[in-house]
């Protein structure tokens, strides 16, 4: 008992080396927690499994840097299963920190060794300014909207832009969102009801859920999680699977010190009530 | 090797910020000093960036008609004279009545219009599911519990106390659940540094961090000073 009540008074410090070593642990040495996919990923699953080769897919980012850790996994596993389902590929971001991660994840995935195309079989726009307005005009004319991609060259002359002039000319919007993820609806998947998946991290996802049921969205990748039930479904093993024993590791630890802490608050009121 | 060096000047930034959770320090404050400085950075050329794409190739292509977004930006930087900063308000004028227009478009139809048919589903599902009849029911049951706490003209007893209270509880578990998701995705943002720190060149780092955490505590005259009180 009295051990229990010094949990209480423990310096927060120790809080922090438990968690290093809990995190730390299962990533140097693997435990193989099982992972069960959930229905908001199956429907997102679903949805890029249906497409047709040659289908044209609207992919945007709108996260701040610092949540990379999130998104980049879940980002590695959706494009892998669109390349591999010969989908053709617009990217855009909505936020200046993305345009860089555009990029990395086109090295990391070896887009030029797999023999994709840029101008025919994907194309990145970089960072398009104004939020509501830019993501309006981008769906109204995409053209009038980007003159140049990324990299300067001019959209009319990039092949795959012939036929992304519109937002309807989109067959599936993707989304890693989590900054401007209501305007995206409200501007470009309500007014012209496109199907819309999204990735998105652990702060935004409880609000993303009523967009599900109204079907706005049809299906969403929650967190690091998110990416290791999409890497479950398109059965590799990356970033997100490597993380999630750690991460569940983490939430027992929490759970612990809840209930720690809740029991030596039961227990010390019981000794006040006690000492009266 | 660029990648290297790289790797490992960003595990001692990652170590220096987490220093923090021991005590503020001048390496904790370097890196936020530093961090605020590129993301600057990153900004300017990225707004570059944006110019070359959205104004200077269209423009060099004969879309004239830029010319007027173009001149409009200009007059934005009129804020900074005394005598004209009135101008700036016509370009400030514009961008704000553009914004709120469509703004409020968005808000109006997809975030609530389309939220409230979505609420309005029957209450018996069609063909019948016992899952998604109870799914309905608690629907209404809570959203209408939730609305009633919001009831500020007449005083929460009898049958608005008690849907208020459901609303409350339909509140607490929204939040629950939210705060729940919330601590998941910081602890992935922790361990996707704990992973970089363990699995990149920069667990060299850890052992220098490690002595220098060492050194500032058995020698406090190391640790930084308190900033000074702002007097104004």
């Amino acid at each position: 008992m009295g051990a229990i009540m010094k949990l209480r008074a423990i310096d927060p410090k120790v809080v922090y080396l438990l968690l290093f070593i809990v995190l730390a642990v299962p990533l140097i040495r693997p435990i193989g927690l099982p992972i069960e996919v959930s229905m908001y990923a199956q429907r997102f699953y679903n949805q890029v499994e249906a497409l047709k080769p040659g289908a044209l897919v609207f992919y945007s980012l709108s996260f701040t840097v610092a949540k990379t850790v999130e998104f980049y996994p879940q980002m590695v596993a959706v494009t892998q299963h669109l390349v591999a389902k010969k989908a053709r590929i617009v990217y855009a971001s909505w936020l200046v920190d993305n345009p860089p991660l555009v990029e990395k994840l086109f090295t990391d995935l070896s887009f030029e060794k797999r023999g994709l195309k840029y101008g025919t079989d994907y194309v990145h726009l970089g960072f398009i300014p104004g939020v509501a307005t830019g993501m309006a005009s981008f769906a109204r004319d995409v053209h009038k909207t980007v003159g140049a991609d990324y990299g300067g060259k001019p959209v009319g002359d990039l092949p795959l832009m012939a036929e992304a002039k519109k937002a309807q000319d989109f067959v599936l919007l993707v989304g890693f969102l989590s900054i401007n993820f209501d305007q995206f609806v409200g501007q470009i998947q309500t007014p012209y009801k496109l199907p819309l998946v999204v990735g998105t991290d652990g702060v935004s996802f409880a609000g993303m859920l009523p967009y599900l049921s109204a079907g706005q969205v049809m299906g969403i990748l929650n967190s690091m999680i998110g990416a290791a039930e999409y890497e479950a479904l398109i059965r590799v093993t990356g970033k997100g699977t490597g993380y999630m024993d750690a991460q569940q590791m983490s939430h027992f630890l929490i759970i612990a010190l809840v209930i720690v802490g809740n029991v030596a608050m039961i227990m010390q009121r019981g000794s006040r009530r006690e000492s009266r | 090797m660029i990648e290297a060096i790289g790797n490992v000047i960003a595990a001692a930034c990652i170590l220096s910020i987490f220093s923090y959770l021991y005590s503020e320090n001048r390496a904790f404050r370097l890196v936020e000093h530093l961090f605020i400085g590129i993301a600057a950075g990153h900004m300017v050329v990225m707004t570059i960036f944006t110019l070359r794409s959205s104004l200077w190739v269209p423009l060099s292509r004969g879309s004239t008609v830029l010319v007027i977004p173009l001149v409009l930006g200009l007059l934005l930087y009129f804020i900074f004279s005394k005598k004209y900063s009135y101008i700036y308000r016509l370009s400030m004028a514009l961008l704000i009545g553009v914004g709120t227009g469509l703004s409020l478009r968005a808000a109006a139809h997809a975030n609530l219009a389309v939220q409230i048919a979505a609420t309005m589903t029957p209450l018996v599902a069609s063909p019948l599911d016992a899952f998604k009849t109870f799914n309905n029911i608690l629907t209404l049951v809570m959203v209408v519990g939730t609305i009633s706490y919001f009831f500020f003209h007449w005083e929460q007893r009898g049958i608005l106390g008690a849907s208020g209270k459901i609303g409350r509880y339909a509140m607490m578990i929204a939040f629950g659940a939210s705060f729940g998701n919330t601590v998941m995705g910081r602890l992935a943002v922790l361990i996707g540094q704990v992973d970089f720190l363990l699995f990149t060149e920069g667990i060299y780092v850890i052992p220098v961090a490690l002595v220098c955490f060492l050194v500032a505590a058995f020698y406090p005259g190391l640790k930084s000073k308190k900033p000074k009180k702002d007097r104004t």
